[in-house]
């Protein structure tokens, strides 16, 4: 009896032992590389090792350590929200709120992010220095059209609009109309494309301070624009378009 | 107005109306005892690719398989309460599929129109209220065929479609990485069997992939009622009688051999 509990505390120890060791393996691989798209050329995805860590401990390695978390510039930040793999299952909601919450849940940079100081003056000027005619790609392999999406739903995300005093709610909804024209131009038009601005400029003529917050939630089907983040159709489009403009004094 | 202002304007809804068209609308589906569900038609490219799903079926070692392309034509809750019920293919927003298992209200019976029951006869399940995921047991290679231990199947978004085991899908991932236990299943199944008068919302017994309904007794559809019968039919229906009350005597009921007449889905007020 004895001998057989030895043996099985012997197994348990060595068993752990192992997972423990490939957890460091996994753990010295930059965060950055987990969220890539093309992150199976650096884990082996079908061996053992892999399949037996947890969605939980998975989840662990995406995060940025704490003390890179820190002294990361607030631009670093922006891009590391660009290529998270968090920021990408956008695609998988329905509801826009959901994604967010996800989104928080799922990645410490986007709130640490949110937390600094100069994130709207630093988020303004990262995306007006953003080209739709652009063909780069980003770190994480993240094509230009999509990348000015992420800033735009960022943009329209509930905690950061409340965040923009007056001055710079002019310019982020300035720029949004000048980027929404832009990409009006590019031909083949992408409608997709545009739902995001639309989104945040409806999200941003919905402050109170503005004084168009009757008038857009008034708009036929903003509803769903506003719950879902996309499906605006022209009409909706016409009336944002027009609200921004009258806000910019265009 | 300025010239220069007008100008402006004009070139602004030139724009808009040169470029943007129309990429929804909405529409008003029911479930089977007839409680209306909001529904939407979505047309466009899905920003969703195989690429990014399949990231994550690497990340998460979920046991699934990419089945088809993406689409908007449909999502979660569309694929299972909607398209792979000969319904149509409708977006359906998140609670809004709560409807189909939460209208007793609207039947004779008390029972919704799915009921709940186990993982191995289940025909759907969803995972609200702790996710928002609604998936497709498979049932006689309804609607795609087992493979190996992928036992069930769901769109995921406008992405695609995946056949996946057990919580094999991203959502459940999601939650487990969350909240550290598997995310719990309402499992259900079509209600199949009728009896007495039925309520007075229209109804539509749906049941694609080989479901046989049954009556237990007649069954008699106030007047003013509409009853449409999707593609289920196989020949079983002679346990009981479906009664029209607005009918005259002589044809106040319709049996087996009339039904046999019908191309389906068949509708009779």
């Amino acid at each position: 009896m004895l001998r057989n509990s030895v043996l099985i505390f012997c197994l348990f120890i060595s068993t752990y032992s192992l997972i423990a060791q490939d957890m460091n393996k996994y753990k010295n691989i930059n965060w950055r590389i987990y969220h890539q798209l093309n992150f199976s050329d650096y884990v082996d995805v079908n061996s053992e090792e892999w399949k037996s860590i947890s969605p939980k401990e998975k989840k662990a390695l995406m995060q940025i350590p704490e003390n890179e978390l820190k002294t990361m510039t607030t631009k670093e930040l922006i891009e590391a929200y660009i290529n998270c793999a968090y920021t990408r299952s956008f695609f998988l909601f329905s509801e826009i709120d959901k994604y967010y919450k996800k989104l928080y849940r799922g990645f410490n940079g986007v709130n640490e992010l949110l937390n600094r100081s100069n994130a709207v003056e630093e988020i303004i000027k990262y995306y007006i220095s953003m080209n739709p005619q652009d063909n780069t790609l980003s770190y994480g392999g993240i094509q230009m059209p999509f990348q000015i999406q992420f800033i735009e739903y960022l943009i329209g995300n509930p905690d950061l609009v409340q965040k923009f005093n007056s001055k710079q709610l002019r310019l982020i909804v300035s720029e949004l109309v000048r980027k929404y024209q832009i990409k009006t131009q590019i031909q083949p038009v992408v409608i997709e494309t545009l739902e995001s601005n639309i989104y945040a400029l409806s999200r941003l003529l919905s402050r109170n301070e503005i004084g168009k917050q009757n008038v857009v939630l008034s708009i036929e089907g903003i509803n769903p624009l506003q719950k879902s983040g996309r499906i605006p159709n022209d009409n909706i489009a016409s009336q944002i378009i027009n609200l921004s403009n009258d806000f910019i004094g265009n | 107005m300025s010239i220069v202002k007008t100008i402006k304007i004009f070139l602004t809804l030139l724009i808009l109306f040169s470029f943007t068209r129309k990429i929804y609308s909405q529409y008003i589906i029911y479930t089977p005892e007839g409680r209306s569900v909001n529904a939407m038609v979505l047309s466009g490219t899905p920003y969703h690719t195989n690429e990014w799903a399949q990231y994550w079926i690497n990340y998460y070692s979920l046991d699934a398989t990419i089945i088809d392309n993406p689409t908007r034509a449909y999502n979660c809750h569309g694929y299972a309460w909607a398209s792979t019920e000969g319904i149509g293919n409708y977006w359906i927003q998140d609670n809004e599929e709560l409807k189909f298992f939460t209208d007793g209200a609207y039947a004779n019976d008390g029972q919704p129109s799915y009921i709940s029951t186990s993982e191995a006869s289940a025909t759907h399940g969803c995972y609200e209220p702790y996710s928002d995921h609604s998936i497709r047991v498979i049932q006689n290679s309804y609607p795609v065929s087992i493979s190996g231990s992928q036992t069930q199947v769901s769109k995921w978004n406008d992405g695609p479609l995946v056949r996946h085991g057990l919580r094999g899908d991203i959502y459940a991932a999601f939650f487990e990485e969350d909240y550290g236990y598997p995310v719990p299943i309402n499992f259900r199944i079509l209600k199949t069997t009728h009896y007495g008068t039925l309520s007075n919302y229209s109804k539509t017994w749906v049941g694609a992939g080989g479901i046989t309904h049954s009556l237990s007794n007649n069954v008699t559809v106030p007047s003013g009622v509409t009853l449409t019968i999707m593609y289920w039919f196989s020949g079983k229906w002679n346990i009981g009688l479906i009664k029209y009350g607005r009918k005259s005597a002589d044809i106040s009921y319709l049996d087996s051999i009339l039904f046999s007449f019908f191309k389906f889905p068949f509708s009779y007020t």
